[in-house]
């Protein structure tokens, strides 16, 4: 699964373990999901939809999506 | 500077019990080694004294498992998850070929506690194949 947690990382000028801390996760969990190899559960995503104060369709992209955007 | 080096409580618990069993593990073999093969203990107390360094070193599939149990970030449990996936594999396939080898071909025989040694190779087999595959070994290597 896509997502933009990178842009709005960088958007905030947040570090991979400055967004860690933020959602009580290691920085490994954050690497993983940013580059794609892990996707987060449901709370997870959640967490992270309300640390970035958005939904979490606008952080976590369909592969269908993804591939429309390209 | 140091802050990224610093453990998790699970991590630090988790190498705190590994440290205490592998303590038991060699006091309870020297103990084995001068009671029973150099003092000739026997009877009741010399198979509990034998059998002592065996559980302590099956302790560690407790500990791993209260790892697994404790760790309250989900991807480092996956990893966990993984490594012990990959150590079981290894260890039961070796275990289960040289089994066989052992029945069909004049090979050398194989102590049994062997077997959970090659496991905890296999661990570290998992370490370096989550750190390949998912970019991270887990924070207990």
């Amino acid at each position: 699964m896509k997502n933009r947690l990178r842009v709005l990382r960088a958007e905030r000028e947040w570090s991979q373990q400055d967004l860690a801390d933020r959602l009580d996760v290691s920085r490994q969990s954050v690497n993983a999901i940013e580059t794609g190899k892990y996707d987060p559960s449901l709370p997870l995503a959640f967490r992270i939809a309300d640390v970035f104060a958005l939904r979490i369709e606008e952080i976590f992209l369909r592969e269908v999506d993804a591939q429309a955007a390209q | 500077m140091f802050s990224r080096f610093r453990k998790k409580p699970e991590a630090r618990r988790y190498l705190l019990r590994v440290a205490l069993a592998m303590v038991i593990y060699l006091a309870s073999l020297f103990a084995a080694e001068i009671l029973i093969e150099d003092q000739g203990m026997s009877g009741l107390p010399a198979y509990l004294l034998a059998a002592l360094p065996g559980i302590s070193f099956a302790a560690v599939f407790w500990i791993f498992a209260r790892l697994i149990i404790e760790e309250r970030d989900e991807f480092l449990r996956l990893l966990y998850v993984r490594q012990v996936m990959v150590a079981t594999g290894i260890a039961l396939t070796a275990a289960a070929v040289w089994g066989f080898l052992e029945t069909y071909l004049p090979v050398p025989h194989v102590a049994a506690f062997w077997w959970p040694t090659i496991w905890f190779f296999g661990i570290g087999v998992g370490a370096f194949y989550n750190k390949m595959t998912m970019g991270s070994a887990g924070e207990c290597v």
